[in-house]
C-alpha cells in the first residue's frame, strides 16, 4: 500500500445510492468509495475513471443474399498500467459504448484483484448473432478483428469470449490476427479450443474457483469444510460444478439447492451426484420433479435464500438478494458465484448485519485466472495438464482470498470494499510507478 | 408484482377442439420453418447432415431454438393485443465466466413477455401452444425432445416490473445476462 497508508474508519460505511442503476452503478459507487478510502490523489482518480483508448469501428458484412449490412463494433481499453489489456468480446443488440466502457473498467479491477499482469478491456459488436448464418458470423468476426488489429495482440490487448461469443469466435480472431501478421499469433486471444492453444481445465474453472473460496472462507470463520452446511442457488454450469466440488472434494453438506424450476432442502444433505445426473438428463436441465425421499422438502428460490446455512452461494442471475429479502437471510456468510447477485441496498443491510459477503470480483474470477494461464502457456508453447491447471488455480485463488481478507481486517472494512480497495490500490500504484509519459 | 408462470405445470385444456387442431398446425409450421432456417445458416459441410446429426450440433440447436422462439413470439403477440414486446433470455448467459459448454444441450425456450396487463386467457393460450409445440417436436426423429412435457418457459412481466427491476424483468437492463428483444409491437 504505497499510494496512501492513511487508515480510514469505515465500519459500517455509509454510501450514497449509486446514481446509475444496476451492476454498473454499483461498481462505480464502489470505485469512488475505494478512492476515498485510499485518499487517492484527484489526478489519479481521473486517470482511473477514464478509458485509455476507445475504438469504434463500422463493420461492413456481405450477407449470404449478397446484400450488405453495417454493424458497429467497439474495443475499449480501460487501463494497461499493469500489463496488456484483457477482456471479452460480446455480441448483442444492446451493446453500446457506455456499457463497454464500464465493463472494461470492471475488467481492470478484476485483473488487479486476481493479481494477474493484465489491465482491463472490453469489446463488442451491436448485432443479434442469432440472425446471422455461420458464414456471416465468421465474416463479421474476421472483419471486426481486422479493424481492431492495430490495438490488439498478445502484448497489447488480449480478447476473450463473453456474451454470445465462444471458442469458435476466438479461433477465428486468432486466425485472422495470424494471417494479417504473417505469423502464428496463438497468444493473441484466450478461450480458444484446446487444440489451438486453449487451456486444459478452463471448463469448470469458475465453479472450482468458487468452491476454493468457500473453503477458505469457512476456515477463516473457524469452520471445518467437512460437514459445513451449504446452499446453492442456481444449478447451471457454475452452481453445479461448485456444489459437486464442495461435496465430493471437501465433504461439505449441500443442504439446499434450487434452479429456475424450484428447489430442495434436506438438513442431512442432498445427494449431489444424483442431482447432477438428474439435471443433465432432465428437460431444460432443470431439477423440476427430481425424485426425492420424504426427508427432502421442496422449496422455492426465495426460501432457499433464507435457509439456515453456513454459506449461501448465489450462482444464478444477478439481483437475487435485495432490500426485500436481505433482512431474512440466515446464512453465516455469502459467496457470490454469479455476477452481481446482491443489490446495492441489500449489500448495506448485510454489512450492517455483519454477514460476510465474498464479492463476485473475488469469488468468480477462476475463469479470468485460467484465461491468464492460457496466455502464459501460449507464450511459452508449453502446455499443462488439467491437474496442473487446477493446482495452480487453487494456489492463486487462495492467495487472492487471503489478500482481500487481510485488507478487510487491516482496514476494518467489508470484503467487497476490501477487494475494490486492493484493486484500485494496485492500479494506482502501477500508474504512479510507471510515471506519466513523456 | 411480477406475474410469472411456468408452462411445465400440467393444466386442463381450456381451448376448444378446433383451436387445438389449429394450434397444432401453427406449432408444426413454427417447427418446420425453424428446421429450414436453422439448417440454412450452417456451414456447407454441416448442411447435408441428417436431422439426428444436426441436433447434435449446439450451433444448430441454438439457431433452431431461436427460430422457434420467434415463431412462438409472433403467435403470442397475434393472439393478445396486451402483449407489447417479447424477449429471449438464457439462464446460463454471463460475462467473464469462461467455463465453456460442458453440459448437455439445453432445449427449453425461455421468454419474457412484456404485457400491459397479465391475463388468464394469455396464460391459457401459451399453455396450449406449448403443448402443441411439444407434440410436434416429439415427432422429430431425435432424442432431445423425447419425454418432454413442456418446452416454453414463459414469464409474463409488466412495465412496473421492468421499472422496479423485479424478478426476471431485471434482465431487460442487465449487463451480465442481457435478454434479447425478439418481437415488439409497433404503433
Amino acid at each position: 500500500m504505497v499510494v496512501n497508508t492513511k487508515k480510514v474508519p469505515v465500519k459500517p460505511s455509509k454510501v450514497s445510492k449509486p446514481p446509475q442503476a444496476g451492476m454498473l452503478g454499483t461498481t462505480l459507487a464502489q470505485l469512488e468509495r475505494a478512492f476515498d478510502q485510499l485518499d487517492l490523489h484527484p489526478g489519479l482518480r481521473d486517470v482511473i475513471r477514464q478509458s485509455e483508448r476507445e475504438l469504434t469501428v463500422s463493420i461492413p458484412v456481405v450477407r449470404d443474399d449478397a446484400s450488405i449490412s453495417v454493424f458497429t463494433g467497439y474495443r475499449v481499453q480501460h487501463s494497461s498500467a499493469r500489463g496488456p489489456c484483457k477482456g471479452g468480446i460480446r455480441y448483442h443488440t444492446i451493446v453500446d459504448l457506455d456499457e463497454i466502457r464500464a465493463m472494461a473498467m470492471l475488467m481492470t479491477l478484476k485483473s488487479a484483484v486476481a493479481n494477474v499482469p493484465f489491465g482491463g478491456a472490453k469489446g463488442g459488436v451491436a448485432v443479434n448473432p442469432a440472425e446471422l448464418s455461420d458464414a456471416e458470423l465468421e465474416r463479421l468476426t474476421r472483419r471486426y478483428a481486422a479493424m481492431i488489429l492495430p490495438i490488439i495482440g498478445s502484448k497489447r490487448d488480449i480478447p476473450a469470449p463473453d456474451v454470445n461469443t465462444d471458442e469458435r469466435t476466438m479461433a477465428w480472431i486468432m486466425d485472422t490476427v495470424s494471417m494479417l501478421n504473417g505469423s502464428m499469433a496463438i497468444a493473441s486471444v484466450t478461450g480458444k479450443p484446446v487444440g489451438l492453444g486453449g487451456s486444459q481445465g478452463r471448463m469448470g474453472a469458475t465453479g472450482r474457483g468458487v468452491a476454493i473460496i468457500v473453503v477458505e472462507l469457512l476456515q477463516r470463520l473457524g469452520h471445518s469444510p467437512r460437514g459445513a452446511r451449504v446452499a446453492v442457488q442456481g444449478f447451471g454450469k457454475v452452481g453445479q460444478r461448485t456444489a459437486s466440488i464442495l461435496a465430493d472434494e471437501y465433504g461439505c453438506l449441500l443442504v439446499g439447492i434450487s434452479d429456475a424450476s424450484g428447489g430442495f432442502h434436506n438438513p442431512s444433505g442432498l445427494d449431489v451426484p444424483s442431482l447432477s445426473a438428474y439435471s443433465e438428463r432432465s428437460p431444460g436441465r432443470l431439477l423440476a420433479d427430481y425424485p426425492h425421499g420424504p426427508e427432502t422438502d421442496e422449496i422455492s428460490n426465495a426460501e432457499l435464500l433464507t435457509l439456515d446455512v453456513d454459506v449461501l452461494i448465489p450462482a444464478a442471475l444477478e439481483g437475487q438478494i435485495t432490500d426485500q429479502n436481505a433482512a431474512d437471510i440466515r446464512a453465516g456468510a455469502i459467496v457470490e458465484a454469479a455476477n452481481g447477485p446482491t443489490a446495492f441496498d441489500a449489500d448495506q443491510i448485510l454489512r450492517e448485519r455483519g454477514i460476510p459477503v465474498v464479492p463476485d470480483i473475488v469469488a468468480n474470477i477462476g475463469g479470468v485466472i485460467v484465461s491468464y494461464f492460457e496466455w502464459v502457456q501460449d507464450q511459452q508453447s508449453y502446455f499443462w495438464d488439467t491437474q496442473e491447471v487446477r493446482t495452480k488455480l487453487q494456489t492463486r485463488m487462495k492467495k487472492v482470498f487471503e489478500e482481500v481478507w487481510e485488507v478487510a481486517e487491516e482496514r476494518e472494512i467489508d470484503l467487497r470494499s476490501a477487494a475494490y480497495l486492493l484493486a484500485v490500490d494496485r492500479v494506482a500504484n502501477a500508474i504512479q510507478q510507471r510515471g506519466f509519459f513523456p | 408484482m411480477m406475474a410469472a408462470f411456468e408452462t411445465k405445470v400440467p393444466q386442463q385444456k381450456r381451448v376448444r377442439r378446433t383451436e387445438v387442431t389449429r394450434l397444432f398446425e401453427v406449432a408444426e409450421t413454427i417447427r418446420d420453418d425453424a428446421l429450414v432456417w436453422a439448417r440454412s445458416g450452417l456451414g456447407i459441410l454441416d448442411r447435408g447432415l441428417e436431422l439426428e446429426g444436426l441436433f447434435e450440433l449446439p450451433r444448430f440447436v441454438d439457431r433452431f431454438k431461436y427460430c422457434l422462439a420467434k415463431g412462438v413470439a409472433e403467435s403470442i403477440a397475434a393472439n393478445d393485443q396486451r402483449v407489447e414486446a417479447i424477449y429471449l433470455f438464457d439462464t446460463e448467459l454471463s460475462s467473464d465466466i469462461e467455463t465453456g459448454c460442458e453440459l448437455p444441450i439445453e432445449v427449453s425456450v425461455h421468454q419474457l413477455v412484456l404485457v400491459s396487463a397479465p391475463s388468464a386467457a394469455l396464460e391459457s393460450f401459451i399453455i396450449s401452444l406449448d403443448r402443441a409445440l411439444v407434440e410436434s417436436l416429439q415427432e422429430l426423429p431425435v432424442p432431445l425432445y423425447k419425454g418432454r412435457e413442456w418446452i416454453l418457459d414463459v414469464k409474463l412481466i409488466t412495465e412496473y416490473d421492468v421499472e422496479n427491476r423485479i424478478g426476471y424483468a431485471r434482465l431487460l437492463g442487465s449487463t451480465h445476462s442481457p435478454a434479447l428483444e425478439i418481437w415488439k409491437r409497433t404503433a
